[in-house]
């Protein structure tokens, strides 16, 4: 399993986790999407070479993937609810601040970007969303 | 995306109008989006209702269509969610005697492609 997957399941748990209240899906595209709903989906999966940055017997690298993630209250055309949006959104930021250690290596940096009351194509729906960035740091060990 | 529309003529005419009347004049559906196991459609109704005034209760008619428009569609298409719904008040027609409204409802539903 690649790392931009293992990042996606591991968020997947911390949302599901909490989801009373709404439905969550693994994916943006949805059409039989019930509501109220969360869904996720990574957008960005970047490597990055720390080599000679520091000095250090280790060598080490890191990824930093993104994973967007949207809070979905009406479908298109209906009525824009910020105040829904924001009360999920709320629990969903909560649920990411309570495990910033995502575990074997994986942590969450930050999460940002909000964007409210906006219309999303791939599940025709409106709603919220946020991009949360998490690291994955990979150690060598020098010889 | 495919969409489809059909339109009736109300046949409003008549020289004899029995009401309350109500008809359909026009309806389309719309794919909204589709995924790999589903597509969600909207249908889209309107419908034209001609009451006499002094008979009809424009208001209560239109309350019972729209509990009957909602119960059939969440029955026969589980629907999931109506938006748009809206009355019109169209025109009075022979010296206020009848008055007519254009009701216009979209159901949002969804049906498996597997």
């Amino acid at each position: 399993m690649g790392l931009a997957e293992t990042t996606f399941d591991k968020i997947y748990d911390v949302l599901d986790g909490v989801s009373a209240g709404y439905y969550y899906y693994p994916r943006h595209n949805v059409a039989a999407l019930l509501l109220p709903a969360v869904t996720a989906e990574v957008v960005s999966n970047v490597p990055v070479s720390n080599e000679g940055a520091i000095e250090s017997s280790d060598k080490w690298d890191y990824h930093e993937i993104a994973v967007s993630v949207r809070v979905h209250t009406d479908y298109s055309g209906g009525v824009q609810d910020v105040d829904a949006q924001t009360a999920i959104m709320d629990l969903v930021i909560t649920a990411l601040r309570q495990n910033i250690d995502l575990g074997d290596g994986y942590r969450i940096r930050s999460w940002g970007n909000e964007v409210y009351g906006a219309e999303f194509v791939e599940s025709a729906s409106l709603g919220a969303e946020t991009l949360v960035r998490v690291r994955k740091i990979i150690l060598y060990t020098q010889t | 995306m495919s969409s489809k529309i059909t339109r009736y003529v109300l046949p409003v005419d008549q020289a004899e109008l029995r009401t309350p009347y109500i008809g359909i004049v026009e309806t389309g559906e719309r794919e909204q989006v589709r995924d790999a196991t589903y597509a969600r459609y909207v249908l889209s109704l309107s419908w034209f209702i001609i009451v006499e005034r002094a008979v009809d209760d424009i208001q209560d008619i239109i309350r019972n269509l729209k509990l009957y428009i909602y119960s059939a569609s969440i029955a026969n298409m589980r629907a999931v969610r109506f938006i748009g719904t809206e009355i019109v008040h169209v025109e009075d027609l022979n010296e206020d005697r009848y008055g007519s409204v254009r009701m216009d409802v979209e159901i949002i539903y969804w049906e498996s492609l597997t």
